[in-house]
């Protein structure tokens, strides 16, 4: 294969591939949205655990719908 | 679980998935259990709720979770729209973790690594043709 059909390939797989698709939520990699150091009980980061093609949200009271009372973490002492 | 989502004293908490650029999102599954730093057992009426778009799909019921242990959900569940995990009346002391998803279909997205490859390929066609004769400007001897 000469240089340019390589580089003609790395292109074209840059241009096809994409984001992958699957993905877990978990609380044990979590990050606090506050900054700075994380405890126990802070609020979540409310981008923790998106991906390119899904965006992870929290609500720790749909019914206020109150942007600042997200969903919240624990670790086990 | 050592480490779970949970919601505000007396909350509902939710956690909801929403598809990006015309994806259409899958819950596989996820795990539910209840305080675990309490050292008896503890046992707390709880109900789960799963919602695609704003369609109940899902209604557990009334049920014990226990912080010993922990139950575990299985999909699968789709929506173009949104996913949503509710769980309550008071999900304080009641936790989900582990969610599992995907998301299929939808425009591509490329990672910022797959930038790098792709304008590396495109950068490096450029300067090969730059380097590469004309046609007819080649000497005859």
């Amino acid at each position: 294969m000469t240089n340019r059909r390589i580089l003609a390939a790395l292109a074209a797989i840059g241009l096809s591939a994409t984001s992958a698709g699957a993905a877990t939520v978990n609380f044990a990699n979590a990050t606090c949205g506050g900054g700075g150091a994380c405890a126990n009980s802070d609020p979540i980061d409310p981008n923790y655990g998106s991906t390119a093609k899904v965006a992870v949200s929290y609500d720790s009271d749909i019914s206020h719908s109150n942007p600042l009372d997200q969903l919240r973490w624990w670790d086990s002492e | 679980m050592a480490s779970v989502g949970y919601g505000a004293a007396g909350g509902e908490p939710a956690i909801i998935l929403t598809p990006l650029h015309g994806a259409v999102v899958t819950l596989d599954s996820f795990d539910l259990a209840a305080f675990p730093n309490y050292t008896t057992p503890l046992t707390l009426e709880s109900q789960v709720t799963i919602l695609e778009g704003s369609t109940v799909v899902f209604s557990s019921g009334s049920i014990s979770v226990s912080n010993v242990g922990h139950m575990h959900f299985a999909g699968p569940y789709s929506s173009s729209q949104s996913i949503t995990i509710e769980w309550g009346p008071d999900g304080f002391d009641v936790g989900v973790n582990n969610v599992a998803f995907n998301a299929e279909g939808g425009n591509t997205v490329p990672e910022p690594s797959t930038w790098v490859m792709m304008i590396a390929g495109f950068a490096g066609l450029c300067a090969m043709g730059r380097r590469a004769p004309k046609w007819g400007s080649a000497s005859r001897a």
